[in-house]
């Protein structure tokens, strides 16, 4: 299988500030990859060097097999790039803009930005200065895909959409991915990678800490349960079950349960008892998912 | 559709144009208007300003009655001053607003994602530059020569086109600085105000070089001598317009080594 994206030891600073530090990345092509990570882990910057907004101190990158730097324009014309941080023109319509940008792409007509404001129910003849924030970022997906990109590059995608919209663009991004076509995508939420990516990789710091499948990360993911009982329950019961990690009482009612991969075995084992209700808390799965790395000796800095 | 930075860099003005066209139109049917008062007062003028030769320099002429006549009036009450400095803020505008400023908006990201190069950005926007600073021209010259027989002015056509471009590619050579300033730096604040800090200095140095000895040299490579000095309403086109348009080439040339060799802010 090809690659669409490769960078070789990317490396960016600025001045004395790390970007990112030796980026070893590769993205198959037809694939969904998620770049998981904090703000501020390096995600917009790697991207940015891809697309040769900024250079590299060190290293190399290429995209679709033609070389980040000298092929650029090459790369533009068949990679789509929605920005993480949005600003478009303020005084034109979206209409106007899909013509600008399809006029800059060399294209007769507007390509599929019809079709997709429709779908994405946008209508595209109101300034841009007056949309809202979701409907902002959807005129910024529609620019990305009108012309239909081999690979499209989304940073943070579905910040400030809300949830209906967000199901939306991840059903857009399987599409793609049906069609045979290559999706990187950052984001710093779990379960938006975990809902759409086939394979990850967590930045942190600059540094590309890992790269896996999803299912792998869903395998070893820490989910805390607090389940609630009717009466007093001892916590010790969960304790020998086969993948809790802890287990932490919370008063005589409540019991605090983390557990790797499948919750099956502790809610069968709740189910022996009156349980009046179960929270799972997903909060930093990406944090519970790399601290496993580190137990495994992975570094993690 | 908008098919290029050009035709978007022109398409964002598609109105403001119109009020810049009017607004200059307005002020030179004014000075030209008062003309024939001004002639009526003459002699007392020129009494006024004898042996002023000094500042009758500054205007690129050498005798004070000079600045009477219908070229020497036009010159030191529109050329040299308000037609030449209300251009100059629109070119400056464009120049410190078009790179510099797309970034400033945070909007560069989005166009450079798109398959243009850098080169192309820099060129289409001197390019639309240099045609809405003409087409300005143009529209004022088009009043000029309706009105200059009713005003007792008497100018060529050949005199008001020299002019006209003249002052244009004056404009166009503070707008380009501008740009280039703001394609090395990406900072609007530095491109306006180095290249209104320039303009100023060299109208001072002009002004001074032709009385100040040790500043004479200066006045052969000081683009207001190329303007001012070549006397366009008598003259016609000087041979110094081939150094306006040289020195445009030249920081365009700049503007571009300047925006591909830097990092896109974000």
């Amino acid at each position: 299988m090809t690659s669409a994206i490769t960078t070789h030891e990317l490396t960016k600073f600025y001045g004395r500030t790390r970007g990112i530090e030796d980026v070893d990345l590769e993205v198959r092509e037809g694939e969904v990859f998620g770049f998981l990570g904090p703000n501020g882990a390096g995600k917009s910057t790697t991207i940015r060097v891809l697309l040769d907004f900024i250079r590299p101190t060190k290293g190399a990158a290429s995209v679709l097999g033609l070389d980040a730097r000298r092929d650029s324009i090459e790369i533009k014309r068949r990679v789509g790039y929605l920005p993480g941080e949005l600003a478009m023109y303020e005084k034109m319509t979206a209409r106007e803009l899909f013509g600008y940008f399809a006029g800059l792409r060399g294209m007769s007509d507007l390509g599929d930005a019809e079709a997709l404001s429709e779908r994405l129910e946008l209508d595209p003849d109101i300034k841009i200065r007056k949309y809202s924030t979701g409907n902002r970022q959807k005129v910024g997906l529609v620019q990305a895909m009108m012309h239909r990109p081999e690979l499209l590059i989304l940073d943070e995608p579905t910040g400030g959409l809300d949830p209906l919209i967000q199901a939306e663009v991840h059903r857009v991004i399987d599409e793609v991915r049906s069609d045979g076509r290559t999706v990187f995508l950052s984001s710093h939420v779990l379960p938006e990678v975990e809902r759409v990516a086939d394979r990850v990789g967590i930045i942190r710091r600059g540094h590309l800490v890992v790269v896996d499948d999803v299912a792998e990360i869903k395998r070893h993911a820490v989910r805390k349960l607090i389940l609630r009982f009717g009466d007093p329950v001892d916590p010790d019961v969960f304790g020998g079950l086969p993948a809790v990690v802890s287990v932490h009482a919370l008063n005589e009612h409540e019991v605090e349960v983390a557990v790797e991969g499948s919750v099956d075995p502790v809610i069968k084992k709740a189910a022996e008892f009156e349980t009046t209700s179960v929270t799972a808390d997903d909060g930093d799965l990406e944090a519970a998912f790399l601290s496993f790395y580190a137990d495994e000796g992975e570094a993690v800095p | 559709m908008i098919p290029t930075v050009f035709h978007k860099t022109i398409w964002d003005r598609r109105k403001s144009i119109l009020w810049w066209c009017l607004g200059l139109i307005g002020m030179t049917l004014l000075t030209m208007a008062s003309y024939p008062t001004v002639l009526d007062q003459r002699e007392t003028y020129e009494s006024l300003l004898e042996g002023a030769e000094g500042f009758a320099a500054i205007f690129g002429f050498e005798a004070v009655s000079e600045l009477f006549d219908p070229a020497g009036y036009m010159v030191s009450n529109l050329y040299a001053q308000t037609l030449l400095i209300v251009l100059m803020v629109f070119t400056i505008g464009i120049g410190a607003g078009s790179i510099a400023g797309e970034e400033g908006r945070r909007t560069m990201d989005l166009l450079l994602a798109q398959p243009v190069r850098r080169r192309r950005v820099v060129i289409d926007i001197v390019g639309a530059m240099t045609v809405l600073t003409l087409a300005i021209s143009a529209a004022v010259m088009v009043a000029e020569l309706a009105t200059n027989n009713v005003f007792q002015l008497d100018l060529s056509v050949m005199g008001y086109l020299a002019a006209n471009v003249g002052v244009a590619l004056l404009a166009l050579i503070f707008g380009v600085l501008a740009l280039a300033v703001g394609a090395v730096s990406g900072k609007r604040g530095y491109a306006i105000g180095i290249a209104a800090a320039v303009a100023v200095l060299l109208f001072i140095l002009f002004g001074l070089s032709t009385s100040v000895s040790f500043l004479e040299w200066s006045e052969p490579f000081n683009p207001i001598t190329w303007f001012i000095g070549s006397r366009p309403f008598t003259d016609g086109f000087s041979v110094d317009y081939g150094w306006m348009i040289l020195t445009i080439v030249v920081l365009t040339t700049i503007a571009i080594w300047g925006f591909e060799r830097r990092d896109v802010s974000v």
